[in-house]
């Protein structure tokens, strides 16, 4: 089923083929719970809400005109879910202390050294599950869903240079606390 | 000679900057040390993001979703049914009270003019005055009472069947 474009399941699944939806589920479930996790902080809360999305989005599959690829509308709902259960929990706080015009430095928010030496990727995992809601989201985008920094932009409905800011931001937070948790030499 | 700051360094690393800029930083680079270390560790912190793992879901996560997505499915089709029914009931209620109103009027009426025109006239001037008399003081708040009633009974359903997918 590798071969087989997001679309063509979509119109299968269109046509009453319900059961195709579940290779939908299978390509996105674990990108759009690491962008969960990452928002909401809570691995529980994340399966909960990626749930609903998936939900959301089966029973929003008749007005998916495939004007934009299905993973920028998909990881619209994930953000915008993930968004509306934050401010239910009045988290949203954070979200906009973590704005980009806030002078904020995100390598002091989260300086802490760690009494033992962790493996670089995994310590690079748990920084960037501990960044900002907004920042944490930029780089799974990025990276885990590989979206361009315009369907970022679209997903998060902001411009694309605020993006780039954010995920520039995060990229030289995330170098500064290895250099402080004397990382550099396994970073060279 | 230009500075080099992370912001330069991560536009340079996404590729974002013009040709000449990009030549510019590639020798202040090979110029220095200092510089080129903030650079391999901006460019190390890249590499390594994008060999980051996704975050795995429990492993029964799409079963039971499309479970999920089968049940909300059925209630749709037994919300779309309730509907039905109700409004087939209502329709069937209409259909009672103007059926027994026609035959109320066939058995009492009496033919006693041969135009067709007149007699057309005739039969619906006595078919509204019937009709009114149907809804007159008296009737009216039985009928409304009677279609308060159903309405009222219908959206317990209604609410009660919603409540139930939704938990289900």
């Amino acid at each position: 089923m590798k071969g087989v474009s997001d679309q063509e399941i979509i119109e299968s699944v269109k046509k009453g083929n319900h059961s195709d939806y579940a290779i939908l589920i299978d390509r996105y479930k674990n990108k759009a719970f690491s962008m969960l996790t990452r928002m909401l902080k809570n691995r529980m809360e994340a399966e909960e809400v990626l749930q609903d999305c998936f939900l959301k989005a089966f029973k929003g599959l008749n007005n998916f005109k495939g004007d934009s690829k299905f993973s920028t509308w998909f990881y619209k709902i994930v953000y915008n879910s993930a968004l509306s259960r934050l401010s239910v929990q009045k988290r949203k706080t954070e979200m906009e202390m973590s704005s980009v015009q806030d002078h904020f430095n995100l390598a002091s928010e989260y300086d802490y050294n760690l009494t033992e030496q962790k493996d670089l990727s995994l310590y690079i995992k748990e920084m960037v599950d501990k960044l900002p809601t907004n920042y944490a989201s930029v780089i799974s985008m990025f990276y885990l869903e590989n979206l361009s920094c315009e369907e970022i932009g679209d997903v998060m409905g902001t411009s694309v240079n605020n993006v780039k800011v954010m995920l520039h931001r995060s990229r030289s937070a995330l170098k500064d606390i290895m250099i402080k948790n004397n990382y550099s030499e396994e970073l060279l | 000679m230009i500075e080099l700051n992370d912001d330069l360094l991560n536009k340079y690393i996404d590729g974002e900057l013009d040709r000449e800029m990009m030549e510019q930083i590639k020798e202040k680079l090979e110029s220095s040390h200092q510089d080129m270390m903030k650079y391999r560790m901006l460019l190390s912190v890249h590499n390594e993001l994008k060999k980051m793992p996704a975050e795995e879901v429990s492993s029964s996560f799409t079963s039971n979703l499309m479970l999920k997505v089968q049940r909300s499915l059925k209630s749709k089709r037994e919300q779309n049914f309730f509907i039905v029914s109700v409004l087939s009931l209502f329709f069937l209620i209409c259909v009672g009270i103007i059926g027994y109103l026609i035959a109320n009027y066939i058995f009492t009426a009496q033919p006693n003019s041969s135009d067709v025109v007149t007699q057309f006239t005739e039969h619906s001037e006595d078919f509204i005055t019937l009709l009114k008399n149907f809804f007159s003081k008296g009737n009216i708040s039985i009928i409304g009472s009677v279609f308060s009633f159903i309405l009222l009974i219908s959206g317990y359903f209604f609410y009660d069947s919603l409540k139930h997918s939704k938990q289900e």
